[in-house]
């Protein structure tokens, strides 16, 4: 039968068919797509001799237990008791270094003295989606001796499966200070958290009993930022007076040793944040850390995987070279650079506790293991991920 | 439980609302309508079964 022959009705017919065929063709492709990329679950290399318990959130916030958000967080104790640090990686999975740094310390550092926390994932929600109209990769991968590490590019919120409705303007539980609805789901503006809040808040509850439970001494936790941002390149510190003390001298000796950082206080007025909360709520001493990702500036162009993993961005070149806008630190920073920056920031802090607080209270935090700044430069991020055994 | 009750009623409305487009693809003569409605029933469908 030819189309011509067929009546308005029937061609209309067939005509309607065909388009919600090809819807169904395209639901399926790209829900597939979506499903297998939420269901991905990240490998990490866990050191059976050297990692004592992996301990899960739901010990600390029970109602995420059987949730996607029941992280885990590796328990890495020395052989003397002393001071423990808590490591946060992934509390934003658009800020891919966090992630990578928190890694790279899971599978190399050893402990003599103290404990090590560590967590990889601390919004694993986050990681089951991309952030809408971004049109950012889903993964990205780090050649290593070994074949090439695929981890995830997610977003910076928790997921809309996991909590919705979002306010007009996200209220601060503690505070009342309001913030945009965005920040509804973002991790970072949830703490202290709460055991029966939003979901998120839920997340953030988990990370602070952990810390109020295990009495844990300095907490850091890892980010990226866009390079226009001004807290890029910077240690933030709790404005506890050795938190103070010790991000200053961190500073100089990373400056000393020709890594550009500087160090502020974080605000008084500024809720929600690890830097801000966890100090206040807890007794560590709180840490972030940042550094420049072109991924998530507001003028970089296509996004892609190389754009993730060399920093290079044609758009913030033309930038920088021009003078146009407030670029404070456009030149193409690689994802070794940032995790290196991430990884000496960490090591610094720590030999910081030492050299001011290691002959008091709980004594010195010994960690060994912790690739140099040059090494992670010269050999590459991957050369210090270690092989999934499975 | 308020959630989940929210979340049916949510997907009710969704699954109300895709019905309609599907109905109104069918009744319309304009190409652009069919073609616009199709583009809308691929995020619906997504949204029905939360996976986007």
């Amino acid at each position: 039968m030819k189309i011509m022959q067929l009546s308005k009705k029937q061609k209309g017919i067939l005509y309607s068919s065909c388009f919600i065929i090809l819807a169904l063709v395209i639901t399926f492709w790209s829900g597939k797509n979506f499903y297998d990329f939420a269901h991905y679950e990240t490998e990490f290399a866990i050191r059976e001799n050297v990692v004592t318990r992996v301990e899960k959130f739901s010990k600390y916030s029970p109602r995420l237990k059987g949730t996607v958000g029941d992280s885990n967080i590796y328990v890495i104790e020395g052989a003397e008791p002393g001071p423990s640090i808590l490591i946060i990686g992934g509390t934003h999975p658009n800020e891919p270094a966090g992630q990578v740094a928190a890694t790279v310390l899971l599978e190399n550092l050893t402990v003599e003295r103290g404990t090590v926390y560590i967590i990889t994932e601390a919004n694993r929600s986050a990681y089951t989606h991309s952030h809408p109209q971004e049109a950012s990769i889903q993964y990205f991968g780090i050649e290593t001796p070994y074949g090439v590490r695929t981890f995830k590019f997610g977003s910076r919120a928790t997921n809309t499966n996991q909590q919705w409705p979002n306010p007009d303007v996200y209220v601060h539980r503690n505070s009342g200070q309001k913030l945009s609805s965005a920040d509804t789901r973002n991790l970072n503006r949830a703490y202290p958290g709460s055991e029966n809040g939003t979901y998120t808040e839920r997340v953030a509850y988990a990370i602070t009993e952990c810390i109020r439970q295990n009495n844990i001494t300095i907490t850091i936790d890892l980010h990226e930022a866009s390079p226009e941002y001004q807290t890029i390149n910077t240690i933030v510190s709790h404005n506890r007076k050795e938190a103070l003390k010790i991000a200053a001298a961190a500073t100089l000796m990373m400056e000393s040793n020709d890594v550009s950082i500087r160090y502020e206080e974080s605000p008084l007025n500024l809720h929600g944040l690890t830097h801000r909360e966890l100090g206040d709520y807890t007794d560590t001493l709180a840490f972030l850390l940042e550094t420049s990702n072109a991924s998530q500036g507001k003028i970089r162009g296509a996004f892609t995987e190389e754009l993730v993993l060399t920093g290079k961005d044609k758009f913030y070149q033309k930038a920088m070279e021009k003078g146009i806008g407030k670029i404070l630190y456009a030149a193409p920073v690689s994802l070794d650079e940032r995790v290196a920056r991430h990884v000496y920031g960490v090591y610094e802090i720590i030999q910081a506790f030492n050299k001011y607080y290691g002959t008091e209270g709980l004594g010195e935090l010994k960690v060994n293991g912790f690739p140099s700044y040059q090494d992670i430069m010269t050999n590459g991020v991957g050369n210090y991920l270690k092989e999934i055994i499975k | 439980m308020f959630y989940t009750v929210l979340t049916v009623i949510y997907i009710i409305m969704l699954v109300a609302i895709a019905a309609v487009i599907v109905w109104h693809i069918f009744e319309t003569d304009s190409f652009t309508d069919k073609l616009i409605g199709a583009i809308m029933l691929v995020f619906l469908i997504l949204r029905i079964f939360l996976i986007k």
